[in-house]
């Protein structure tokens, strides 16, 4: 019963081909990677500003 | 107040999405949650009231109309959640003065700051690349990123020799790796039914395939939001009622509290995670059954002449249609909960529970950014096969 949910080709599951996959966890890190990195910056911009000003 | 809300919010899902913005008690410290509920709420009441169901399937009026209700739903529930937030905090000795004048303050602050990103979600909804919710989520989400590789790198890797520097940086690497890989593979993969269309021309009868995909993550990530909600319950209203924090009823809210669970020093915990389990799938069925209409698929498919091959048209399809759609939640659910347990796993023994992009946050941040993704490769090749000057496709 536990293998029926792990084999996939009985389920009739469509999976993209692995390429795909790998491509796009690729797309995914690189936009994690460059949205932290400037949420990063801008945060250290803002309390720079904000220590000037104080 | 910061070591307070810390213990709420940086365990479970509400930290993850609201960015740990509560720990700042800033303007924005009750986020898009707000607006999240109120859509729940919504989606649950437009099952048994049919005007509301009506303007969902009205067209782009109708949907304006729904969006702006759910726009004035959420303002009102964040009315009434910063109330009680502020008289909470008042009487616990965190708000201090404790006075009319503080409370309607902090009322106004927190409301406005909900309407403004409920305003701001609207507007990034005209770019067409997404839900503008959904990007105001994922910012939450990955705002929390740099913090997290702060925690794990002070954590993991300071202070040890460069051997193992690098061995576990290499490890942390792979296994976050792996994790996204398998988001993406969760929020991509899905099960077609191929449907076939007969339309009759003429004297001939023309028949076409299409397919009609049941995603593998059928009610997204709805069971294991509802599921964290309700069992983390307890353990916020402990925070509240000191009568809780001592004897059996502390036992009670740490069985129920994730962070105690896979603790290989405290396994009997673990029992929490099976109650998790069987409310995660409950409300997967219980989320499948009020988004799903077969009854009204299966209406539209035999007015559109599509058919099942070898499944007669009405309730025959609904049948056949309510018993796919099952298998594949219940699948999905399987899988998603791996993902989450796993998680639990892995921060709970490592002493990372303060990490918060594990679990239900990395699904949501992969499912947003890959929907954002196929959006703009669409646009650009779209672009690239239109002429926008004289409005005519090159190829």
């Amino acid at each position: 019963m536990i293998k029926q949910y792990f084999d996939i080709k009985s389920l009739g599951l469509h999976v993209e081909p692995m390429n795909q996959l790998v491509k796009k966890t690729r797309i995914t890190i690189a936009g994690l990677v460059l949205l932290g990195l400037s949420i990063f910056i801008f945060d250290a911009a803002i309390n720079k500003v904000l220590a000037m000003i104080a | 107040m910061k070591q307070f809300l810390s213990s709420l919010s940086g365990n479970g899902i509400w930290g993850a999405l609201t960015g740990g913005s509560m720990n700042q008690m800033s303007l924005f410290a009750l986020s898009i949650s707000p607006y999240i509920t109120a859509s729940i709420v919504l989606q649950l009441v437009a099952v048994f009231y049919k005007p509301l169901q009506d303007l969902q399937k009205d067209g782009k009026t109708g949907q304006d109309k729904y969006k702006m209700i759910t726009s004035v739903t959420g303002v009102s529930l964040a009315l009434i959640q910063s109330l009680a937030m502020a008289i909470g905090f008042g009487q616990s000795g965190l708000l201090s003065p404790y006075n009319t004048m503080t409370v309607f303050g902090a009322v106004v602050i927190w409301t406005a700051g909900a309407f403004l990103l409920i305003l701001l979600g609207n507007f990034l909804d005209n770019f067409e690349l997404g839900s503008g919710i959904s990007m105001l989520l994922l910012l939450n989400i990955v705002s929390t990123l740099p913090s997290d590789v702060a925690s794990l790198f002070t954590m993991l890797i300071k202070n040890n020799s460069i051997a193992i520097s690098v061995t576990r940086t290499i490890l942390i690497v792979a296994v976050y790796t792996l994790i996204i890989f398998y988001c993406v593979f969760l929020s991509t993969s899905e099960k077609r039914l191929f449907v076939t269309y007969s339309n009759r021309l003429g004297r001939n009868s023309l028949k076409t395939k299409a397919e009609f995909p049941i995603p593998l993550m059928t009610t997204g990530v709805m069971p294991v939001i509802f599921a964290g909600t309700i069992i983390t319950i307890p353990v916020i209203v402990s925070q509240f009622v000191p009568a809780l924090r001592s004897g059996i009823p502390q036992q009670i809210v740490k069985f129920l509290s994730p962070s105690a669970w896979f603790d290989v020093h405290n396994i009997w915990y673990t029992a929490g995670a099976v109650l998790y389990i069987l409310i995660a799938f409950f409300f997967g069925n219980f989320y499948r059954e009020i988004s799903f209409n077969e009854k009204e698929i299966a209406t539209n498919l035999k007015k559109s002449g599509g058919v099942f091959p070898g499944i007669r048209a009405g309730k025959q399809t609904e049948d056949y249609l309510r018993e796919n759609i099952i298998a594949v939640n219940r699948v999905g659910c399987t899988y998603l909960l791996i993902l989450i347990l796993a998680g639990h796993v892995l921060t709970n023994n490592l002493n990372m529970s303060g990490l918060s992009f594990t679990g239900t946050s990395v699904i949501i941040a992969v499912s947003c950014l890959n929907d954002i993704a196929n959006r703009c490769s669409t646009v650009l090749e779209f672009s690239a096969k239109y002429n926008y000057k004289s409005q005519r496709l090159l190829v």
